[in-house]
């Protein structure tokens, strides 16, 4: 094991856990590849496993109307990661992601729980500066593939879909991420594409749209060992399409707001907390359901 | 009478052609093929048949509501009546359904049952909604060579 300035784990750690909102809605949405962070670059390997849990409160149409989810209807989803990162080389770290969802839904008088797979996910990380190697931030360059496991929602076996656990499309990824920190305040922004691969869906070829993420976070370390930081992420979604023909009205956005904070108790194991919630206003998403959600984890590093 | 799995190149036409409306309940006529008559309906409204005959060489009507209206998450039952051009009930026809969250792109696994009432009307359950959101149910209806589509948008809580 390398030694390095502690605060390099700030960052690595802090972001790792941010629930994204796009987690949380299984059935419909693309997995992104990213999400298991970064090695301290004292580290050698790390291991986690996250829980989170999600409440929707409503959705937005596809002119971006936000509307409440009536009094008789109501879902919740959660989710649990294993998750573990490997150095590879000194400039390449290789991450893998797998985890399961459960989900509970009331419609009137009809309840019901249901849960599967989630997308199993795989990620490379290449380290083009490594941070404390300049006064330059930290640039590296993450790229991705996630694969359907569960049950699609043209699957679910289920009255109100909770089974569903997947989009059912294969995705590709790829992006930037650049962090800076300077004690004890660090800032990072990861941005990526995604590219769902096609699928085909009753005899045809359904492509989702290509979607973009971005994800802003900074933060300080007021003690040896504590990071607090705030997230700020927005997510959007090119319209999808069947047969090379674009559905129109079927882009999607939201954003994301929340605090996460991490604890190193000791050498090797960290505890990771974080929230997320969209902004529950018109024009601030477009079909998309709209959540906020409390994650918890824990990762040992090695 | 049994609902098949939907023709997809249709279904592709339909989605193309009226996807752009609004999809609170609206309708949402398609552009009619040759020798195709179309008519949209929304979630409410209904009209008495007058007598129940079966002419399968005259364009056919066909309008679609959910009885009860709106639908709502979970198993929903449509009611579908069919009239040829001079307004009589058209029996024994084939009818499919085909049921699209539009927003987020995918429909559900469970095929409608079709019963023919004998009158023109036929019901179609179950009509399911997995979650809330904006739903598209395109109902294609045959009678010989008379072929009637009815696209119905509904918001759905």
């Amino acid at each position: 094991m390398r030694t390095a300035p502690a605060w390099g784990a700030a960052a690595a750690v802090l972001l790792a856990l941010a629930p994204r909102a796009a987690d949380a809605a299984a059935c419909c949405m693309s997995t992104s590849a990213f999400g298991v962070g970064r090695l301290s670059i004292f580290e050698d390997a790390a291991v986690g496993l996250n829980v989170s849990g999600a409440p929707s409160l409503g959705r937005w149409t596809d002119e971006g109307e936000w509307r409440a989810n009536s009094a008789d209807y109501s879902e919740f989803e959660a989710r649990a990661n294993v998750w573990g990162v490997y150095r590879v080389l000194p400039w390449l770290q290789a991450g893998v992601r797998a985890g399961w969802v459960e989900a509970h839904a009331r419609a009137a008088d009809v309840q019901e729980w249901g849960g599967g797979p989630a997308d199993l996910s795989a990620s490379l990380r290449f380290e083009i500066l490594e941070i404390g190697e300049s006064m330059l931030p930290a640039v590296a360059l993450l790229v991705g593939a996630s694969a359907p496991l569960g049950r699609t929602a043209d699957e679910s076996q289920t009255n109100l879909g909770t089974d569903a656990t997947t989009r059912g499309a294969w995705s590709l990824s790829a992006g930037l991420s650049v962090e800076k920190a300077i004690e004890p305040w660090f800032a990072r922004v990861d941005a990526s594409v995604l590219v769902p691969l096609p699928r085909t869906y009753l005899g045809a070829t359904q492509r989702f749209g290509p979607g973009f993420d971005i994800l802003a976070g900074g933060g300080m370390e007021p003690r040896q060992g504590l990071v607090l930081g705030i997230m700020l992420r927005y997510s959007s979604e090119g319209a999808w399409s069947l047969d090379d023909q674009e559905v129109p009205g079927t882009s999607a956005f939201d954003l994301g707001v929340g605090p996460s904070a991490s604890w190193k108790i000791t050498d090797d194991w960290t505890l990771q907390a974080s929230a997320e919630t969209n902004v529950f206003a018109s024009k601030t998403g477009q079909n998309r359901f709209g959540r906020w959600s409390l994650a918890g984890g824990v990762r040992r590093g090695f | 009478m049994k609902a098949t799995m939907p023709d997809i190149r249709q279904w592709t036409i339909a989605v193309a052609a009226s996807c752009s409306l609004a999809a609170c309940g609206t309708v949402s006529p398609q552009a009619p093929d040759a020798g195709i008559e179309e008519t949209a309906s929304t979630d409410g409204g209904e009209e008495s048949i007058p007598t129940t005959t079966s002419d399968p060489t005259i364009p056919m009507t066909a309008k679609a509501i959910y009885d009860p209206a709106p639908p709502k998450v979970g198993r929903n039952t449509m009611k579908i009546t069919l009239t040829d051009a001079n307004g009589y009930g058209v029996t024994g026809a084939s009818i499919t359904l085909k049921i699209l969250m539009v927003s987020m792109g995918h429909g559900t696994n469970e095929v409608p049952k079709i019963t023919d009432n004998g009158d023109g009307s036929y019901k179609a359950y179950p009509v399911k909604f997995t979650m809330p959101g904006g739903w598209r149910v395109t109902v294609t209806a045959k009678a010989g060579e008379a072929t009637a589509t009815a696209v119905v948008n509904s918001e759905v809580n």
